[in-house]
Formats: C-alpha cells, structure tokens, sequence
C-alpha cells in the first residue's frame, strides 16, 4: 500500500466480502463504524509513518496516547452487500485543543452510501488530556481551508 | 418464557437487561464503541416485539398492508459518555420520540445504574417490498400512544 502524502485525503478500500450481511444480503448498519475506524486508524498510522520525529515528540509527552470516540453523527443513505468494493475516506474537519472531529465517508463507485462526522477526545495513561500541539499540528495540515 | 428475555414496556418507554461479555470489549478491558449500537438494536427490536405481542391486533393490520416489512436505519447521533466494562449490566432503554410519515425517531440510552453512558437519537424508515413505505397508521398509533 504506498503511503500518501499528508495533505491527500486518505483512502483505503475494502472488500466488503469479509463482512457477513444478513439474509437480507445487505451490510448491518453497525459495521460501518468498525469500517470507518479502520479508516481512522489507518489515517493516523500513515501520517506517524510520514511524520515520525514528530509524533514520537507526540509520545513522549504523552506516553500510549489512543484516541477514543466522544460522538458520532451518522447517515445512511444507501445499502451495499456482499461482494461490493467499498472506499472508506477520512479528513479532519476541525481540530481542538482536546477533540479533533473527522468526516467521514464510505463510498462505493461514486455513490456515497453513508457519511459520519466523528468526535475523537485524546486519551493518555487512562485519562483525556489537551491534545498535544505536536499531533494539533499534524492533523491541522490536513484541514481542507 | 422468553418474558424478561424481552424487556419490558413501561409508561411508554421499553426497557431490557443486557449483559457484556469478553466478545463485546476491547481484550476484556471497555466495550468497543460499534457494540452499543448492536445493543441498541435488541432494544429497538424487543420494544417492536414486545408492540407486537400487546397489540396483535394492529400488528396482523400492519402486516396486511405491508408484507414483509423492515425497519431499516436511516441515521444516528451517538454521544460516548462514558465507558461499559467487561460484566457490566446495562439497562438499555427506548423511547419513541415522533412518527411521521415514513420515518420514526427514538431515543435510545444505555445506562449503568445511575450512570448515563450512552445516549442515541435514531431515525428508522419504514421498508416494505424493497422501498421506503409510509408507516402504517396501526403501527403508527401503536407507538403514538408511548410519545
């Protein structure tokens, strides 16, 4: 998977056969979050590959950071079932001194077929703490202006 | 049999037991944040059954009008308050807020006690013979008389 550059959105496609639909065929509703977190996650990873110094600046001020999902604002507008290839597309949207929220979309083709809008709070040693500038920055460069 | 497997309706709002388990957490630590939907949806259902079972009656005309009928959700606004743990026993409560033509809007919370850990604003449209559907007026009544 070739890294991107951290001012490129970024995707990550999914086979969604490794998803088991109901008899219906169609993907339940609750797996888009796991779907979505991938994508976060994988956001995150690539922008420490690319951004080392700076996110191990990031971890020694504030050691086994995670961030933990605060709320989620989410549409469904169209179903996708077994077999469908989807893209899951994640950018920051704001950043805050505690919180960064994150759009979200899942996408098949052209069709969007949900969207979200996820508040992640900051987690250090157990409990929420001021995001460090370090990571604020990082995730600021990828701010659509 | 399957009574409190069910929950119950009270003064409109339904209300069932669930039980987290090592397969609902993050390696036996807090409970990932996608399982609260998946328990909110036994809420949505059981409180759907539980319509069923004490107003047969509109539901045989529901099913009438439309066969093979789905509630499927439309969107969601979750707020994370506050972490579930491994063995913790969660009330999780439905309360129908508006139903309008096509779609109904719930309130759903998961609850630790007194502690308030997550709550959903959920709106759920109406799907019969693969299309969105106006809801039926017998179900429709049927929950009107909870909000």
């Amino acid at each position: 998977m070739a890294l991107q550059r951290p001012n490129e959105i970024k995707l990550l496609e999914f086979c969604c056969d490794i998803v088991k639909p109901a008899f219906s065929g169609i993907v339940y509703h609750a797996n888009y979050l796991r779907f979505m977190e991938r994508g976060r996650t994988n956001h995150l990873r690539l922008m420490g590959a690319e951004q080392q110094a700076l996110f191990a600046e990031a971890q020694a001020e504030t050691p086994g950071f995670a961030f933990v999902v605060r709320s989620m604002q989410i549409d469904y507008f169209k179903p996708s079932r077994m077999d469908d290839v989807l893209e899951v597309v994640t950018w920051p949207v704001a950043v805050k001194g505690a919180s960064i929220t994150l759009a979200q979309e899942v996408r098949r083709g052209e069709d969007v077929l949900v969207r979200a809008q996820v508040r992640v709070a900051f987690i250090s040693e157990g409990r929420a703490k001021p995001i460090p500038k370090t990571l604020r920055t990082l995730m600021k460069a990828d701010l659509l202006s | 049999m399957t009574a409190s497997l069910d929950g119950e309706i009270r003064d409109g709002r339904h209300q069932m037991r669930v039980r987290v388990y090592f397969e609902d957490t993050d390696s036996g630590q807090i409970v990932y944040h996608a399982n609260f939907l998946r328990f909110m949806e036994r809420g949505r259902t059981n409180y759907l059954r539980l319509l069923g079972k004490s107003q047969q009656e509109l539901l045989r005309e529901a099913l009438k009008d439309a066969p093979g009928f789905a509630f499927v959700v439309r969107s969601m606004k979750i707020d994370f308050l506050k972490p579930a743990i491994l063995d913790d026993l969660l009330d999780v409560v439905t309360v129908p807020q508006e139903v309008r033509g096509a779609s109904i809007s719930l309130l759903q919370e998961c609850r630790r006690g007194d502690d308030l850990l997550v709550t959903a604003h959920v709106r759920v449209a109406f799907i019969s013979g693969g299309k969105a559907q106006r809801i039926p007026k017998s179900l429709r009544l049927a929950m009107e008389g909870h909000t």
